[in-house]
């Protein structure tokens, strides 16, 4: 077992992150929680599926991302027409010496950073196509694998309107993202303020503040960030309870979150950690980061749909229903005032 | 403010530790009273009515049982409280967790507890400890002790002993004592005493509060009445049957059968207070020739027995005192009625020792001895003409007083015989 990281070491990482962090703040203005969240997602080498309205800066958020750490992006526009060979890359005949062979000519996915743009316009069996590349992190053609380059992360982007055309991603798609992030409309301050500072159709200058490997080694150092126990299991009980019959906050809730979820929720609460300093996980990273993980891997009833609720509101339930400590004072005791 | 009462990452982890030591203590002592409170409310409610009933009995059980049986259970309760909480105790580790979940520390705590980074800097420790709610522990434990000191100070007169029942009439009373005194002494028959002790529970099985309603009276002492007259009949019984006894023990082995105690054999037999059935059965092999075979002092001593039998119901009867053997006798003056003044009575038995009167035969005709003559008993009979003195006849005499003179006509009138007062006519005509 590898050691937990240091305080020097996670101080000398949250720095690096931090850059990164902020050359990311250049790019889009006001949306400070979703580029934390962009950020602790790919210190957790975890997709992330960014929702938003056409022009909120989604697209010019990857781009920046990858300028800024350094990476080597790639787009892919979704079309409904769009091929998984398409992506993922073809087998080409090739001739050498009178000889005929396939030689597998590597598509768009293999970059450090894919941004799979209005992911939801391609065929499910496109979409499917993802599927390993984003958990194994390797493509398989004509029974032969093909590594990705590594760090490997997909942002894909969804719009949540004009849905007609559109195949909804499948669960075990979405269970592939760590995060499900809304990119929220700006308010009237930050709209002034990219009036004043953007041109319309010119990217925003952004420093590269990391390298590739740079950004590995941040990632294996937040694998090192240490997870108390305790917050393990707060984790694990959060998980558990979105099942129905765990909680009565899950009470409308078909299917809950998997393993998958809990190991993610963990992750990215090792990431918030480091990106703020601390050597060590906590349950108000859980708490911080239960939305984002858990949000779009509950699959909500009929019923429940159709009475207003959301799988937001199922996880702001679950947090409040269920205590970081799970020993709650015997009722002769109150908490004593922070 | 320096709580940790030092500097250094030593000082800190001290005091986190104490902390936690301290916040686990007062949490599980705040589980353990949340399962003792209700078991001990409810036993100090017990116990304060269990006093209050003690103590309005008349304090048997002492109250000091009481309060040994409530400090025992309360122990009791609180050794199962302990028992049935003690799992769920916190340790220091989980009380680290409740202060650093509460105070928002990121669980640095925890970390720190692991060797993950350093302790922080401490807090106040009044930040950290679980406050007591008292409205919840305060009522629990304040109002039953309330209760339990209410019902151990409170004045209570002891309850009044219900109304006991009230003592059966004088007249019952004697009825019991006489049956019970004939039965020890093995007089009378089971089956006719059983038949009297019928009569009474009778009388006894109404309602206490009528037993003293003037026909329960009436009935009780017409009771006492038959049964003393049945007594004083089976005591003459009996004193005629010791005089047969003794005559045919006088006359030897060859008496010829005594008709006259057979005769009183069946009276006895029959009455009301039937006799002994085995004194019976030994008065009738005394009694006939045929089948006499008692010895001598077999007679003597059938005839102690139906002498002591007679002794015995003349005791009853208050005609002679309980032990005394030497009974006689004597003229009392009568009662009396509204047709007739003090005149001659039947004789009465008295102890002449005590008494302290002169023997006399009067009143018993015939050549018999006194001492064994019987109330009522026909000692003979005679024939002849009934001679009639009409001097002694003075007219009907008004109820309750007799005629009486004045100065020496009260001398003539009250002193002398009608005899006399005829000489003295005829002296001083």
């Amino acid at each position: 077992m590898t050691a937990h990281a240091s305080e020097a070491e996670v101080a000398a990482a949250a720095e690096r992150a931090r850059k990164l962090r902020g050359a990311l703040g250049s790019v889009l203005f006001g949306q400070e929680e979703l580029l934390d969240n962009v950020v602790i997602g790919l210190l957790a080498n975890g997709h992330v599926l960014l929702e938003g309205l056409p022009g909120l800066g989604k697209t010019a958020l990857v781009k920046g991302l990858a300028r800024a750490a350094g990476l080597e992006a790639k787009r892919i526009q979704f079309t409904p027409d769009l091929l998984p060979g398409d992506i993922t890359g073809n087998p080409v005949l090739e001739e050498r010496g009178g000889d005929r062979r396939f030689v597998f000519q590597p598509g768009p996915l293999f970059a450090n950073l894919v941004l799979a743009d209005e992911i939801n316009r391609a065929s499910p069996r496109t979409q499917s196509a993802l599927l390993e590349a984003m958990q194994e992190r390797r493509v398989t053609a004509l029974g032969e694998a093909h590594a990705l380059p590594a760090p490997f992360f997909v942002l894909a982007t969804q719009n949540p309107i004009e849905l007609e055309g559109t195949y909804p991603l499948p669960e075990a798609q979405l269970d592939r993202f760590l995060f499900k992030l809304e990119v929220p409309t700006n308010p009237v301050s930050v709209l002034e303020r990219i009036v004043r500072e953007r041109e319309n159709g010119v990217d925003p200058e952004v420093e590269p503040v990391l390298d590739p490997g740079a950004l590995v080694e941040l990632i294996r150092t937040v694998r090192r960030v240490f997870l108390p126990d305790v917050v393990a299991r707060y984790v694990a009980r959060l998980v558990d309870a979105t099942h129905a019959s765990r909680s009565r906050a899950a009470e409308g809730v078909r299917y809950g979150a998997s393993p998958r979820a809990a190991l993610g929720l963990a992750a990215a609460g090792r990431a918030r950690a480091l990106l703020d300093g601390r050597p060590n996980a906590s349950f108000e990273d859980v708490q911080a980061l239960a939305a984002p993980v858990l949000v779009h891997r509950l699959v909500l009833e009929h019923r429940a749909r159709l009475a207003g609720r959301t799988a937001k509101d199922v996880v702001s339930a679950l947090l409040d229903e269920l205590p970081p400590h799970d020993r709650p004072l015997p009722p002769t005791l109150s908490a004593a005032a922070p | 403010m320096d709580w940790a009462g030092g500097d250094g990452v030593d000082a800190r982890e001290r005091f986190w530790r104490r902390q936690a030591r301290r916040v686990a203590a007062r949490v599980n002592l705040g589980s353990w009273l949340h399962a003792w409170l209700p078991w001990q409310a409810g036993l100090t409610v017990a116990a304060g009515l269990l006093l209050l009933a003690v103590r309005r009995s008349g304090g048997s059980p002492p109250p000091l049982f009481v309060w040994s049986a409530w400090i025992v259970s309360t122990i009791a309760a609180g050794t199962i409280a302990y028992l049935r909480t003690r799992a769920r105790f916190d340790s220091p580790r989980d009380a680290l967790v409740r202060i650093e979940a509460r105070l928002r520390l990121h669980n640095r705590l925890s970390a720190a507890a692991a060797g993950v980074g350093e302790w922080p800097a401490p807090h106040s420790p009044e930040a950290l400890r679980p406050r007591w709610r008292a409205a919840r522990i305060g009522p629990a434990l304040v109002v039953p002790l309330g209760l339990l000191a209410a019902a151990a100070l409170v004045q209570i007169s002891p309850a009044t002993e219900p109304p006991a029942e009230p003592a059966a009439p004088l007249s019952w009373q004697r009825v019991e004592e006489w049956l019970a005194e004939l039965e020890e002494q093995e007089l009378v028959s089971e089956d006719s005493a059983e038949t009297w002790h019928r009569r009474l529970d009778e009388l006894r099985s109404g309602p206490p509060e009528s037993w003293y309603d003037h026909a329960a009276l009436e009935a009780g002492d017409a009771l006492r009445t038959q049964l003393g007259g049945a007594i004083a009949e089976l005591s003459g019984g009996l004193e005629s049957a010791a005089r047969g006894v003794a005559d045919i023990d006088a006359d030897g082995p060859g008496a010829p059968v005594s008709e006259a105690l057979l005769e009183t054999l069946g009276r006895l037999e029959s009455a009301e207070l039937a006799l002994d059935p085995e004194l019976a059965a030994t008065l009738r092999r005394a009694s006939d020739r045929d089948l006499r075979e008692l010895t001598s002092a077999d007679m003597d001593a059938l005839e102690r027995r139906l002498d002591e039998g007679a002794a015995a119901c003349r005791s009853l009867l208050g005609r002679c005192p309980p032990g005394s053997s030497h009974c006689i006798a004597v003229p009392r003056p009568g009662q009396g009625s509204p047709r007739r003044g003090p005149g001659p009575a039947p004789l009465s038995w008295v102890d002449a020792a005590a008494d302290g009167v002169e023997p006399t035969l009067e009143g018993v005709s015939g050549s018999g001895d006194a001492s064994r003559a019987a109330l009522g008993e026909l000692i003979s009979t005679s024939r002849g003409a009934h001679v009639v003195e009409d001097g002694d006849f003075e007219g009907s005499v008004p109820s309750g007083s007799a005629p009486s003179g004045t100065g020496g006509d009260a001398v003539w009138r009250d002193a002398l015989t009608p005899q006399e007062r005829e000489i003295l006519r005829r002296y001083f005509r």
